[in-house]
């Protein structure tokens, strides 16, 4: 039997190489061009940035968009804990009551933003609060449209995964009070869903753009209008530079929550 | 500790789980609630746990009312089908939960898990995680969680559905011997007839949410209350009766004293005899199957008419043409 599956295990692993390689390859490249010769960065005010070598195109990211990654950490980081406030319970409610009426339509509710598209949305949320483009606050609801479904749908699938209802239920009978529940069987199964939530919240947040592009003003946005502004207005190396930076704070957090998310609870 | 229930109701959305229940299990006895899928089994189950309120009617524990009591104030010690053990916790610590949730001295917590554990022969393996252990090692330390409550009662919810025939039937035969050490009152909730009649003296039968009929176990499959309870309690032939005189009824021209003022009498396998054919009374039979069941054979017989009779025969006879001889006594249903 193991014989006869090793081409499918062969042509799979070959089909997963290639893909692997369609979609990272132009991701390194666009890392090493980060890392080109100062010489070929290209106009003028690129040249003010002191100093040289590799590090030149980084520095003027820096300074020049600082602030942007200021903003894009103090997005995600807002939009991820409100995500992760409204989702977690959310999703758990959800889950133990999946067998009652309408709460499969309210999950597919909750994930509805997700299909909407940014510029939709965007223009709703100017809409319902005129002037306040470029707020701090109207970017962060902004984001949560995006990050809430994902927190809701990984807390909510462990907690379905895990019978959590009959869980608490077998926890009721062994004598356990309310909080003593949470305490002791609430927590520990979702822990790792409530992390992964949290790294998933923060890594869309992260690269959010469509709907951040509207609601973003020339002095206030996140780092991927910065990074759309770096493509349109700057040279290739200093672009480049600035998606490496953007891919820094991602992929860490992509990582770890796959990471969280296949490792099975360990004793309490 | 006594429990008793009282006209219970429960709806649930387009169906009566429960309709009209009332039962009781004595103190130190094991009874069990036996029912086809659907029958109302585990609501009872979980009414009585306190999972869920009934609609209507009353659970009462020694006489006092507790209709209204969260579960976690009852003390019942509940295996569930799924068993739910806690898969993010050691074996041991899913048997230590209850002790430790009511805040008892480290001491007492180990000392009731070390009993519990050693109860159901659980110690070699309870220090590994639960999400790794075999069906029957999780079994025993869902028995040992629920003993390690000091519960009042033992509510077993088919405790044995997930394992295998070898297995179901070692854990049974040391599930019995446990209720008789401890002297627990247990409710035992099963489909399987093996299961009720090796743990339980007395039997609730359900069905479709109502109470079938109500007694000990041998009286109820002797002389059961309907033609549902006869076959859900063991394999029986039914045959109408012609004519009834003096406390006797002829079935198929043989007269047979009956019990019972049903229209059919009830015809257990092991009630039956087989003779060679050409002997005097009886029916005339062929054999149609036969196999060795360990002890006896189990013969299906058929008669003139296509009736099909099993009978539990000591010997397999020597030819397929065989005389099936009724018992002198037999109960009737309709």
């Amino acid at each position: 039997m193991a014989r006869r599956r090793r081409p499918l295990i062969i042509a799979g692993g070959i089909s997963a190489l290639v893909l692997a390689l369609v979609l990272l390859l132009p991701l390194a490249l666009v890392v090493a061009a980060a890392f080109a010769p100062s010489e070929s960065l290209g106009i003028s005010s690129e040249q003010w940035i002191a100093g040289a070598g590799a590090g030149r195109a980084f520095r003027y990211v820096l300074q020049t968009y600082g602030t942007h990654l200021i903003t894009s950490a103090q997005v995600a980081l807002a939009a991820g804990a409100i995500a992760l406030l409204l989702g977690a319970p959310a999703g758990t409610a959800l889950a133990m009551a999946e067998r009652r009426r309408g709460a499969r339509a309210l999950e597919t509710l909750l994930t509805l933003p997700l299909g909407v598209p940014g510029i939709a949305a965007a223009i709703a949320l100017l809409s319902a609060f005129p002037g306040r483009g470029g707020a701090l606050g109207l970017l962060v609801v902004g984001h949560v449209l995006y990050t809430l479904p994902y927190a809701t749908r990984t807390v909510g699938e462990t907690a379905r995964a895990s019978r959590l209802g009959p869980l608490l239920d077998a926890a009721r009978t062994l004598g356990a009070g309310r909080v003593q529940r949470v305490r002791f069987v609430l927590w520990p199964a979702l822990r790792r869903a409530l992390g992964s939530a949290a790294l998933v919240a923060l890594a869309v947040s992260w690269g959010e753009f469509n709907v951040t592009f509207l609601l973003a003003t020339p002095s206030r946005g996140t780092f991927p209008t910065a990074l759309y502004l770096s493509y349109t207005t700057n040279s290739f190396p200093v672009a480049a530079a600035a998606t490496t930076i953007m891919l820094a704070g991602l992929v860490p957090l992509v990582l770890l929550a796959l990471a969280l998310g296949h490792r099975p609870e360990q004793g309490a | 500790m006594r429990i008793a229930f009282e006209r219970l109701r429960v709806d649930v959305p387009g169906h009566r789980a429960l309709d009209d229940v009332d039962g009781v299990v004595e103190s130190g006895s094991v009874t069990a609630v036996i029912g086809p899928s659907g029958a109302g089994k585990s609501s009872l189950l979980n009414v009585i746990a306190g999972l869920v309120r009934p609609d209507a009617g009353r659970v009462r524990f020694d006489g006092d009312d507790v209709t209204a009591s969260p579960p976690e104030r009852r003390r019942l010690g509940v295996v569930f089908q799924d068993l739910r053990l806690f898969d993010f916790l050691s074996g041991r610590d899913n048997v230590a939960f209850a002790p430790r949730v009511a805040g008892l001295s480290a001491d007492e917590q180990r000392r009731r898990v070390d009993d519990a554990l050693a109860l159901v022969r659980a110690d070699a393996f309870a220090a590994r995680p639960a999400r790794v252990l075999s069906g029957g090692e999780r079994q025993r330390i869902a028995l040992a969680r629920a003993i390690a409550m000091a519960p009042r009662a033992l509510l077993l919810d088919e405790p044995f559905a997930a394992l295998d025939a070898e297995l179901r039937r070692r854990l049974r035969d040391e599930l019995r011997a446990l209720i008789r050490t401890l002297g627990a009152t247990a409710l035992l909730v099963t489909h399987d007839r093996d299961d009720a009649f090796a743990l339980a003296s007395r039997f609730i039968v359900l069905r479709d949410g109502r109470v079938e009929q109500a007694g000990d176990a041998a009286t109820l499959y002797g002389t059961p209350a309907s033609a549902f309870v006869a076959t859900l309690l063991g394999e029986a032939t039914l045959l109408p009766i012609e004519e009834r005189r003096d406390g006797k009824a002829r079935v198929r021209g043989e007269w047979i004293e009956a019990t019972g003022n049903g229209a059919r009498v009830l015809l257990r396998p092991e009630a039956l005899a087989l003779a060679d054919a050409g002997s005097d009374g009886g029916w005339p039979a062929t054999i149609v199957d036969a196999r060795f069941a360990g002890g006896s054979w189990r013969v299906v017989a058929r008669l003139a008419d296509a009736t099909e009779l099993v009978v539990h025969a000591l010997h397999m006879p020597s030819d397929a043409s065989v005389i099936v001889r009724p018992p002198a006594r037999a109960h009737s249903v309709d």
